[in-house]
């Protein structure tokens, strides 16, 4: 039973080795193959990341071939920890909530200083037609309007006004053109 | 020339409880004031007059009144001509 299980553990660590040997080799091969791939184009990686990520699912191989790129995989883990620390994650954050004894303790401090804080100034006082009591517009209003005979009157004496500069005219007294001595 | 107008003035003036009268185009150029009705005042009663027509087109011509505790003016537009009487109140 010993002998098969050591048996079985056996294969199973060639099958893994075999198949990263395998995928180094497609790797290696498809490099040399490709002679476009050392040239730097649109679409070189630059960080290798498939490369990574196809090493990460052997663990056997990796334990037992060393990191092909350690300066590679120290950097992007730099570069991971620094954009972690720099990045805020806001909505991870959570929303943000007082307790209700905070809450109570922020009022009264602001309403402390409300109340310590000088009064505004009164607003200006209407300079032109300041609006009368109410009572007092009540009774102006109530009262009768403008009379009759006002209204007469002054109809009438506009009609006769606008008469009489419609009837101006320019008397004639003396010539407007005066003669000079010429002979 | 503005005999017409004058004479129109005097009997206005001639009214009981008139202290004055003011005639104005419709520029506000003061053509006759007299009384207590001051030249400087002929801008601004064309000026109310010419609101009044805009409040109340229907009323042709509007008649603006304006009150104190002793005296009365009286505002209305006839035409191009503004004219305003200043009374005292009985």
């Amino acid at each position: 039973m010993q002998s098969d299980e050591e048996d079985n553990a056996l294969h199973s660590c060639f099958d893994s080795l075999k198949s990263a040997v395998m995928g180094c080799c497609y790797s290696i091969c498809h490099k040399e193959n490709d002679p476009q791939e050392n040239i730097i184009n649109e679409r070189t990686h630059l960080l290798e990341v498939p490369e990574q990520q196809h090493e990460i699912p052997v663990p056997v191989a990796s334990a037992s071939t060393p990191p092909r790129k350690p300066d590679e995989q120290s950097a992007l883990n730099r570069i991971l920890h620094e954009t972690a620390t720099n990045v805020i994650d806001v909505g991870a954050l959570g929303p943000y909530a007082l307790e209700a004894g905070a809450y109570s303790e922020r009022v009264r401090a602001y309403t402390a200083r409300v109340a310590a804080a000088p009064a505004p100034p009164a607003p200006a006082p209407p300079r032109l037609l300041a609006d009368v009591p109410h009572g007092e517009r009540t009774a102006l209003l109530s009262k009768p309007a403008l009379s009759n005979d006002d209204k007469d009157f002054i109809t009438n004496s506009v009609k006769k006004a606008a008469a009489a500069i419609s009837e101006l005219r320019v008397e004639h007294h003396e010539d407007l053109v005066v003669p000079f001595r010429v002979p | 020339m503005e005999k017409d107008l004058d004479r129109v003035i005097e009997e206005i003036m001639s009214t009981p409880n008139v202290s004055g009268c003011l005639v104005a185009d419709h520029q506000g150029l003061c053509l006759a004031a007299t009384g207590s009705a001051h030249v400087d005042a002929a801008g601004v009663i064309v000026a109310i007059s010419e609101q009044a027509c805009k409040i109340q087109p229907n009323l042709k011509p509007p008649t603006v009144c304006l009150e104190t505790d002793k005296k009365q003016c009286l505002i209305q537009r006839h035409g191009t001509i503004t004219g305003a009487i200043y009374k005292l109140k009985v």
